[in-house]
């Protein structure tokens, strides 16, 4: 390799310095021409991706700055929906909803981690438990959350049921009709279906590590605890933020469990940001309102995912920029 | 030779034989369906003690998850057996009544494609008012 | 003279069956919701009554039979349907070719991937507003198009391509262009052959996404009829809410090719979601 290399050299110096005396040579032209074929290639996605990600967010900060109006034109009035959100009894509601979601991602990740280790353990049967565990994730979420709005019942459910045999709590309990238990009911369904996806996750981080690191941390004499926080965990650190930020991502996207489980019921309860800017775009009709929800939203998780990247040392989502 | 072996192995593979083997079931399943729907509904009405009852009006009631629409009648020939031809349903309610004799509880008829031709095995059993 | 060291030494060795036991507990309880739908799909006893039978009290199937006549469902299994379809092949087309273009070396490479993967941090919840306003202007609201358009590339699937197909050698794509084939055949007929993982990959992960797809449905449909089947479930539970047993026969329905093409492709689908992961 080295020696091509450097034979090359003087070779490309050559042509480089004879290319500026030949009018548009064969070269320049295939350079030209494979230039315009990646960009023709680029084209379909990089269109999806800015017609659906980069002019909506950029429409939505327009958008949260005016009073659109369907018919006539739309007119700029500032931040006035900023401080009006400011305001909004609901918009806070379900904003702290959203934080509380947020702020149970923790247990949710170290819960995978307990089933991904043992699932990484060299016992029998142990990609039958992972797809077990995993089955849950591929599921329309729609009928999740009516399958678990299902067992909540009140009357007939299964919980019910359950905690009244086992004498835990005497009369049926509304779990979500309540205002307090409604968001810890539609969490727990979260969880379920999540808890596949953070395992994934950490399983294939748990298996970048190599053997050889714990065979020779166990000869040196450190016991299972001490190689699991010295091995481990920082080796685990990118795939536990992954699984953090998937966690956030989550709490945010997570419309169709609420809508379908409560559509943010009783009262507010479990309103969260995106149910409260899907109804406030679609239901109320106040779009440039839902805007400026968006861009709150967006910004709050942005500034969400920059302060886990330096909890977890920034070394996460680097990727190679030139392979 | 080297296309051969390829196809063969995607011939084999999970991904053709699952969907393959469903366009099979899913094929013969609607190749039953249209030998049985007939839309024929055979049964017998009985009275309490077993005898078979002639002259018995059966009501048959078609039902949605909401509504029962009224289908039609026919009358119990001399040995108590009835013929229904024109259902077009998957899930019917019948009923029979005799003045006189009395009147039975509703039976509830679930078919598993619509207009399956179906012979009701239990006789509907007029029981007397009171 | 030490003896040899077991190869796992002492402190390595440990007993499996508590591992065993806790994962039995929580396969267990997440085996529970399935369970307890797929029985009441096949009883209904338990819609009116309580307390329920654990066990299935005279299993009948004809509620899917009510699910498959009282109410559209094979019009919204074919909406679905179509809107999938619709989202594979193009995901498919669009992701190769750019993930082809990766491959090469030009000016703006780098910007390029950096905005895909800023791309990645938008999710979709917050495009909405904007993107209903786009496809009304494109004339696709209440349209299969309109409907499955974003969802016709994504990110991850394209470095998925792009790892795949900077493990082809080179003197393979050289060869061929030699032969005289065009940059399309060459995707065509030498990239997406030998990676056949990363299509299977491609094709699970767009088909789980658009079949599952229910904000963007509900947003983009006006009419009943091109409703495909997350807005049909929602629609029968809001008309007809805990009152037959055919409800819980449709979530069977629905969830039922979700769980087999995932049993089918398993690996596929797990690299496709922990690949995008590492990617960032």
């Amino acid at each position: 390799m080295g020696t091509t290399s450097r034979a090359a050299v003087p070779a490309l110096a050559d042509t480089r310095l004879r290319k500026r005396d030949r009018p548009a040579g064969a070269r320049g032209a295939k350079r030209r021409r494979e230039l315009m074929l990646v960009w023709v290639f680029l084209l379909p996605s990089l269109i999806v991706f800015l017609l659906y990600r980069i002019l909506p967010l950029a429409w939505n900060v327009v958008l949260s700055l005016s009073k659109y109006s369907l018919f006539g034109q739309s007119e700029w009035i500032g931040i006035d929906h900023y401080v009006d959100m400011l305001h909004d009894e609901v918009f806070w509601e379900s904003l702290t909803n959203t934080l509380i979601y947020l702020a149970t991602a923790p247990f949710g990740v170290a819960l995978a981690l307990a089933i991904s280790l043992m699932v990484n353990s060299d016992i029998r049967g142990r990609s039958v438990y992972r797809t077990i565990v995993f089955l849950s994730y591929p599921l329309m979420t729609v009928a999740v959350g009516i399958i678990w709005r299902w067992m909540y019942d009140e009357k007939v459910g299964l919980f019910n049921f359950v905690l009244r045999s086992l004498h835990v709590i005497e009369r049926p309990m509304p779990f979500l009709q309540s205002f307090e238990m409604a968001l810890p009911s539609v969490l727990l369904a979260s969880v379920w279906q999540i808890l596949g996806f953070y395992m994934i996750i950490l399983l294939a981080g748990l298996q970048n590590i190599p053997q050889s690191l714990y065979e020779a941390a166990s000869i040196d004499g450190a016991n299972r605890r001490q190689q699991f926080m010295r091995i481990t965990l920082p080796l685990l650190r990118p795939a536990i933020f992954l699984a953090f930020v998937i966690g956030v991502m989550t709490s945010f996207t997570s419309f169709d469990l609420v809508y379908v489980m409560t559509n943010g019921g009783p009262g507010h309860a479990s309103e969260l940001l995106v149910t409260y800017i899907y109804k406030a775009a679609f239901e109320l009709g106040k779009i440039d309102y839902a805007a400026a929800l968006t861009i709150v939203q967006f910004a709050l998780l942005v500034a969400l995912t920059w302060v886990g990247n330096r909890l977890s040392g920034g070394e996460a989502g680097k990727v190679e920029t030139d392979g | 030779m080297r296309f051969d072996l390829r196809w063969r192995a995607i011939l084999r593979s999970r991904f053709f034989v699952v969907p393959a083997s469903i366009a099979v079931v899913a094929t013969a399943w609607n190749v039953y369906v249209g030998m049985h729907n007939d839309g024929v509904v055979r049964g017998h009405v009985t009275d309490a003690s077993g005898a078979p009852v002639e002259g018995a009006t059966v009501l048959i009631l078609e039902q949605t998850f909401t509504t029962h629409t009224d289908r039609g009648r026919v009358t119990t020939g001399p040995d108590g057996r009835f013929e229904f031809r024109d259902n077009r349903s998957h899930h019917l309610l019948l009923r029979a009544e005799k003045a006189g004799v009395g009147r039975s509880e509703q039976e509830e008829v679930r078919l598993a494609f619509r207009a399956q031709h179906v012979e009701l095995p239990s006789p509907i059993v007029l029981k007397s008012s009171p | 003279m030490t003896t040899l060291r077991p190869r796992r030494s002492a402190a390595q060795r440990y007993p499996h069956w508590p591992i065993h036991l806790a994962l039995l507990v929580t396969s267990f309880l997440m085996l529970v919701p399935f369970y307890w739908v797929l029985k009441t799909s096949l009883t209904g006893e338990n819609i009116f009554v309580y307390p329920p039978s654990l066990w299935p009290v005279h299993p009948h199937l004809y509620f899917f039979v009510d699910v498959w006549y009282l109410i559209p469902f094979p019009r919204w299994l074919l909406n679905s349907v179509v809107v999938s379809a619709l989202a594979i092949a193009a995901n498919v087309v669009f992701n190769a070719m750019a993930a082809y273009a990766l491959t090469r070396h030009f000016r703006g490479k780098r910007l390029v991937i950096t905005l895909l993967l800023s791309c990645m941090m938008i999710p979709f919840q917050t495009t909405i507003v904007p993107a209903y306003l786009i496809t009304g202007r494109l004339g696709l609201l209440n349209s299969y198009l309109g409907m499955a358009l974003p969802t016709f590339s994504t990110i991850v699937c394209i470095f998925v391509y792009k790892a795949a197909f900077d493990a082809v050698p080179r003197s393979l794509i050289d060869a061929a262009r030699i032969d005289g084939l065009s940059e399309l055949q060459i995707i065509r007929r030498v990239m997406l052959p030998l990676s056949s993982a990363a299509v299977a990959t491609n094709v699970i992960l767009s088909f789980i996404w658009s079949w599952n797809n229910f904000l963007w449905p509900l947003i983009v449909v006006r009419d009943a009829s091109m409703q495909p089947l997350p807005l049909g479930l929602s629609r029968f539970l809001s008309d007809h809410e805990n009152t037959t047993g055919a409800l819980y026969a449709f979530c069977i329905m629905v969830l039922l090719p979700g769980i087999a093409l995932f049993l089918m492709a398993q690996q596929q689908f797990i690299r496709g979601l922990t690949s995008g992961a590492t990617k960032g």
